[in-house]
């Protein structure tokens, strides 16, 4: 089977409203970046597939006006309506057929043009689920419940997960949210959709990220190191939140089978390092420290109290300070994919993991209540 | 090596306005109908590539996440591909790169819009345009097309019938094909001519209807073909290329971004002659001057030979070089399912099943589509013989 991996990787600084920026300013300036780190000229990119969605960008087919800002002018191309990192799934398919040597891969998202509330709840249908306001805060805070009735987990517990990812997260030049908060500062912060406060759910970030994919050979042929996709998975579960359980999430749980099945893992937190995931609500992590395969149903607190997910850990989870830090809208998983690639080459600086890393998972996630969930396994 | 794939079921659902069906239910009977028309199951397909084209025409985000388990996506791996107009065939090539790459058996490709959801799925398009340099003179796609036909009766010494001819044409084929949602009876040229100016110069003849259709294919890898059909379509190339939007010395009646697709999908494909070596063609005629323009992309002829070949009459179902024998987008245009529509009439035409607007011996046959600022272009051919 043919070796694909990526060669080089950016994104954007992150902001809450980036007023000096268009979209199509922000895609120039990250293709321009992952260009630069890979030392290509658009020419040499075989390939563009882009991420980016049309009802956060107002504009019907998102991609039409910014061909030229992604460089994908009389390039093959396509788009995903999802994160970026489903973007990189496909283009991690497209180059194991052998027909390409690369591909860059592109998300954008400035949501301060239109309003989160909005874009989650015109994820809803018409018929069932708008009429309830349901909102991506409102539906998370209903997860949210659901997991802390089944398991006994507390707010406190929820909390303590913002703690550590901030605390990460101020530690990472390149996050948004660069200050430590205590847990009694969270459970301060203002309720957001009861139980979810605002310090534990991520906040508004307009952003941009880009990955070059290439293959062994290509990059051989370069000479650039490759930070290999061993595996991917994704899946979807069931839509309406009535129908499923929702203190766990059955797509996450499909999606990491699917990865490991790929990359011949068996025993995740002994072979993989650490992980990077999309945790946009603090009890996500939780709960998905348990779909993805870590530990047992209920269990994720206690991962997380052991200090088994922290810096030190024996597997640190998003020692970038994920999500929580930083929330570009269709392109937060693309940017875990991101940290992962700068934790393996070595290249965190400044929040590099003491301990060597050699293999990571990325975790991405799209729609209300996790229903649909990426994970892919990186190594070098 | 890629994995050698091939289309082993298809399934649409008729083109028209409908309110029997929900956004989920018009997915299903195309989802369903692709599975019996292979004698396949649910648990049988390994992934699921999704289109749907701008939210805007339902008013809904991210409908793939609602219209998931409507096409079997329950614990499946499913994305959602957008590219505007040619969305079906983007999402068909998604399905087909996934299944030759190796980790993909059997790949559904699915693509639909219920555009009578909305008031004005002009309104939505013209959302399509920039917010800061566009939207303030945007007017629908046929603002943009009625620029790119003049540009081309003008360069060429056309005129206003070569479109119509067109119409002519597509709309007496749509009258065999059960799908279709224009079958006008007794469409004459002279009739064209008195229909309304919607667009100068684009009259109502020219343009497509507003259809609510949904359009699925069943791709296969090599292995598994066989225990699926004797009757598949293989792909012999699949590609997308895109051109930009706004240049001051973009030529609008010249492709560029086709005639590069075209080049690749034929070298890919072994093609030297298209012309000669493809049996029939499908594309996206959504107003009936682009099927002139197309010609020339796809190399079916020189640029600005398009009116010509038209008159010559080689385009028509008994021609030399049959172009949209199913009526296409002309007579039918949900815009999600319809560069979809193209490729799976291609591939019935390939596999002799497309009825009665079947062309005889077809053994190579292209379907196209077009999207965005009209500078996605999607081709995919297909083969009766194995690659």
């Amino acid at each position: 089977m043919k070796e694909v991996g990526i060669i080089a990787w950016a994104h954007s600084e992150f902001s809450p409203r980036n007023e000096g920026m268009s979209r199509n300013e922000l895609l120039y300036q990250v293709t321009k970046k992952v260009l630069e780190e890979a030392g290509m000229e658009i020419g040499q990119i075989d390939m563009v597939i882009s991420a980016s969605c049309d009802t956060v960008d107002g504009t019907s087919i998102s991609n039409a006006y910014v061909v030229d800002e992604m460089g994908a002018y009389m390039k093959e191309e396509s788009k995903v309506e999802e994160d970026g990192a489903y973007a990189l799934a496909y283009a991690y398919y497209r180059l194991l057929t052998g027909q390409y040597n690369n591909c860059l891969v592109v998300s954008h998202g400035k949501i301060s043009d239109s309003a989160p509330a909005f874009y989650t709840n015109m994820s809803c249908d018409p018929f069932l689920l708008r009429p309830l306001g349901l909102t991506g805060e409102s539906a998370a805070a209903l997860q949210a419940r659901v997991y802390a009735h089944r398991f006994g987990a507390t707010e406190e517990d929820f909390a303590a997960v913002a703690v550590k990812n901030r605390r990460l997260g101020s530690i990472n030049p390149h996050t948004q949210l660069k200050s430590p908060v205590t847990l009694e500062e969270v459970l301060a912060s203002p309720v957001v959709a009861s139980p979810l406060r605002e310090l534990t759910t991520a906040p508004v970030t307009d952003g941009a990220a880009a990955v070059i994919m290439a293959t062994g050979e290509y990059a051989r042929e370069r000479g650039k190191d490759l930070v290999r996709v061993e595996g991917i998975g994704f899946s979807q579960d069931l839509y309406y939140p009535g129908n499923k359980d929702l203190s766990t999430s059955a797509s996450a749980k499909a999606a990491a089978a699917m990865a490991y099945r790929e990359a011949q893992v068996k025993d995740p937190l002994r072979e993989l390092d650490f992980a990077e995931i999309t945790e946009q609500h603090a009890f996500y992590e939780l709960l998905l420290y348990e779909a993805l395969g870590w530990c047992g149903p209920g269990e994720g607190r206690r991962l997380l109290a052991e200090g088994v997910t922290d810096r030190e850990g024996e597997f640190p989870v998003n020692p970038s300070g994920g999500a929580l830090c930083a929330n570009p809208v269709m392109s937060a998983g693309l940017v875990r994919v991101v940290e992962c690639c700068r934790q393996l080459t070595g290249t965190a600086e400044g929040y590099q993991l003491p301990k060597p890393v050699r293999r990571a998972l990325a975790h991405a996630c799209s729609g209300l209540f996790l229903q649909s969930n990426l994970a892919i396994i990186l190594g070098i | 090596m890629a994995t050698k794939v091939a289309v082993v079921g298809i399934g649409m659902t008729e083109n028209k306005s409908r309110w029997d069906l929900s956004l989920p239910g018009l997915y299903r009977l195309a989802y369903q109908r692709a599975l019996e028309d292979c004698g396949l199951k649910s648990e049988d397909i390994d992934a699921v590539a999704f289109g749907h084209s701008p939210e805007y025409f339902e008013g809904v985000n991210h409908p793939e996440k609602w219209c998931g388990e409507a096409v079997g996506a329950l614990n499946k791996p499913l994305f959602r591909v957008h590219t505007g107009g040619t969305v079906g065939g983007s999402v068909a090539i998604a399905a087909y790169y996934l299944v030759a790459s190796g980790k993909f058996e059997v790949v559904l490709a699915i693509s639909g819009n219920k555009l009578n959801e909305t008031s004005s799925a002009q309104i939505g398009l013209s959302t399509v345009y920039d917010p800061i340099m566009g939207r303030q003179f945007a007017a629908g796609a046929p603002s943009a097309v009625a620029v790119q036909a003049s540009k081309y009766y003008s360069q060429y010494g056309y005129n206003e019938d070569h479109g119509l001819m067109v119409a002519v044409k597509n709309r007496n084929n749509a009258l065999k094909n059960p799908y279709a949602q224009l079958r006008i009876p007794d469409y004459t040229l002279e009739g064209a001519r008195n229909t309304p100016m919607l667009c100068h110069p684009l009259r109502l003849a020219d343009m497509c209807p507003t259809s609510d259709a949904a359009c699925a294919m069943i791709f296969a890898a090599e292995h598994r073909v066989e225990a699926i059909t004797d009757n598949p379509a293989w792909v012999l190339s699949a590609v997308a290329v895109n051109e930009g939007i706004n240049y001051v010395d973009r030529d609008w009646s010249k492709p560029i971004g086709l005639r590069k697709a075209a080049e690749l999908a034929y070298e890919r494909a072994g093609i030297k002659d298209p012309r000669r070596e493809l049996d029939v063609v499908e594309v996206y005629d959504a107003f009936s001057v682009q099927e002139l323009i197309w010609y020339e992309g796809l190399k079916l002829c020189d640029w600005g030979e398009g009116g010509r070949l038209m008159e010559s009459g080689a385009t028509r179902m008994e021609g030399d070089i049959p172009v949209n024998p199913s009526g296409g987008t002309l007579c039918a245009n949900s815009i999600g399912a319809s560069a979809m529509f193209r490729k799976a009439e291609a591939a019935l035409q390939v596999m002799g099943r497309a009825g009665e607007h079947q062309i005889p011996g077809v053994r190579r046959a292209l379907g196209h589509g077009w999207g965005g600022g009209i500078q996605f272009h999607t081709i995919m051919i297909f083969g009766k013989d194995k690659p």
